[in-house]
């Protein structure tokens, strides 16, 4: 049984043609980590959502450990974590950390000694302990997320729900957000990420799914994807704008190679050494950069797959 | 809900600590500036003269009954802060939230509210059986106020963008239809038949009754105490209703707040 399952779901909003998403299916094994890749308003926080209870789907259906997110929301509720797009604008400004913890935490029923042995553990575990008392407005970006991310595993939920839990974070910040999610995973929580940061998903993920427009366009394991393009490689050209066009006219030219990007140029290829090769004797004052594919590559190739 | 409550209570007393010393103070100041006024008015009358009585009975009654504490803006509160989505996916449900929201309201009113009457029956030397009825009647009421205010909260979901303004104007509306400061046969008879939808109303009625011995607003107690009864009951049943009406809503993402 998946911890996380959608079958099939839509979502229109009212007062919309175009829906939010469009018979979306997306699974998710109990203890790993799944990221569902897009763009801005590709339907990443639609999805969450849903599985979280707080919207109604359309039509299909989704299941949290096995429940109806629409006929048993209660019992879903029990067991997930959740932690909002800007999860820092969602928590009270002019409170301290400790009483913002405290509050939160009464909303999960968590309170009096409970509360009190969680908190000190979890403060101290993700080292602001010291800053309890501080107002939340007084702290760095990074802490801020860190309490977020406390105010929604606080509880122990096996499953959870990250939305964009590194957007707007500054490297450190973002470094510790993503430990503290790795963390998470060794304690065999299930945890479903949305981002568009492709080195996030690449670090966290055992599988991926990409989302563009409602749809999802692809969903595998983060293993098979690596399988796949085993022995491929990512050639990126560093240029002005001036010869873009050139450079992929002349890349377009041979069978192994398939364009990901056409402005900064960057390809997929098969026998990469030979036509980086040629490539370079052709623009000899260009800088070529070719490596192993990465999933930002992948991401490219499946939605120009649909675009084209 | 009472965990929520709680918390409500004390993130108060954390935010606002002379806010909080002030409500617990209000309804006393508020009550002592009115008898002040009421002295001037009429020297030779004392403390427990009618007039007086009908007036502080009705105070106290609205304040126990918190019927003039209906919001109906705490759902925009919560997505102002963006926690909206938060709450609705955490164990509690925002039903819970706004039941919760009443009990706090209750805890931080009815301090005062019972200190005094329990101060000023003592001094009309109000049977003791007398007082444990006026102070079930304004339990109910209590609960009664508590449909009353999901049903505003709903229909401001359901009908209309929710301003401040309109949370704010049937809050002063209740406060002069539930005969606190005179009886309600003194209101048009349209608003006489409007001021009947307040639970209030039949409990600061029949707690004079049974203290003063007012004249009722319907023929007989027993009428009065079933209407008060079918009324609290039907308005946490329709509140419920329409609040299950309104949720939906709002999960269907039909709600821009």
């Amino acid at each position: 049984m998946y911890a996380i399952k959608t079958c099939e779901l839509t979502k229109v909003y009212r007062g919309s043609e175009k829906p939010a998403l469009c018979n979306a299916s997306i699974q998710c094994e109990k203890g790993s980590i799944f990221s569902l890749l897009g763009e801005n308003g590709a339907g990443k926080t639609t999805t969450v959502k849903i599985l979280c209870t707080v919207l109604l789907p359309t039509s299909g259906e989704a299941f949290v450990a096995g429940y109806n997110t629409v006929e048993e929301a209660e019992k879903v509720r029990q067991i997930i974590g959740y932690l909002p797009q800007k999860a820092h604008v969602s928590i009270f400004f002019d409170w301290s950390i400790w009483d913002n913890l405290k509050f939160f935490s009464a909303m999960n029923n968590i309170t009096g000694l409970t509360f009190k042995t969680l908190a000190k553990t979890l403060l101290k575990e993700y080292n602001l302990w010291e800053k309890r008392n501080e107002l939340f407005r007084n702290l760095s970006g990074g802490m801020q997320q860190r309490v977020a991310l406390i105010r929604s595993i606080i509880h122990d939920p096996d499953i959870l729900f990250l939305d964009e839990p590194t957007s707007g974070l500054d490297v450190q910040a973002r470094l510790q957000t993503l430990s503290m999610v790795e963390a998470l995973k060794k304690q065999g929580k299930t945890i479903l990420v949305t981002t568009h940061q492709m080195d996030v998903a690449e670090r966290l993920s055992d599988s991926v799914g990409i989302i563009r427009s409602g749809e999802i366009l692809l969903q595998t394991s983060l293993k098979t994807l690596k399988e796949q393009y085993q022995g491929k490689y990512s050639l990126e050209v560093f240029c002005g704008s001036s010869v873009t066009d050139q450079i992929v006219a002349f890349f377009r030219e041979f069978s192994s190679v398939e364009v990901l990007h056409r402005c900064p140029p960057r390809f997929l290829i098969w026998d990469g050494e030979d036509i980086v090769k040629e490539a370079r004797k052709k623009f000899q004052t260009l800088e070529f950069s070719l490596r192993s594919v990465s999933l930002e590559d992948i991401y490219l190739k499946v939605y120009n797959t649909v675009n084209t | 809900m009472i965990h929520e409550a709680i918390a409500f209570e004390v993130s108060y007393w954390k935010r606002w600590k002379l806010n909080f010393v002030g409500s617990y103070l209000d309804s006393v100041g508020l009550l002592f500036a009115i008898i002040l006024l009421m002295k001037f008015r009429s020297p030779s009358a004392s403390i427990t003269s009618p007039e007086y009585a009908f007036f502080i009975i009705g105070f106290l009654s609205s304040y126990l009954t918190t019927a003039i504490f209906s919001r109906i803006d705490t759902p925009k509160n919560y997505a102002k802060y963006d926690i909206y989505d938060w709450i609705v996916s955490s164990r509690t449900s925002m039903l819970h939230v706004l039941v919760a929201e009443r009990i706090w309201v209750f805890l931080r009113y009815v301090t005062p509210g019972f200190v005094g009457l329990t101060v000023y029956f003592a001094v009309l030397s109000v049977p003791l059986k007398v007082y444990f009825i006026c102070v079930t009647l304004m339990m109910v009421g209590w609960v009664g106020c508590v449909g009353f205010n999901l049903i505003l909260t709903s229909l401001g979901l359901l009908y209309g963008k929710i301003e401040g303004a309109s949370a704010w104007l049937s809050l002063l509306i209740s406060y002069f239809m539930v005969g606190i400061f005179f009886p309600v046969t003194m209101l048009p008879f349209k608003l006489w038949v409007v001021s009947l939808v307040f639970p209030a109303t039949y409990a600061i009625d029949l707690s004079r009754h049974f203290t003063l011995g007012t004249e009722l607003i319907l023929p007989s107690v027993k009428m009065e105490i079933t209407c008060f009864a079918v009324l609290v009951v039907a308005l946490l049943i329709v509140g419920l209703h329409l609040w299950k009406r309104a949720d939906k809503k709002v999960r269907r993402g039909e709600l821009q707040f």
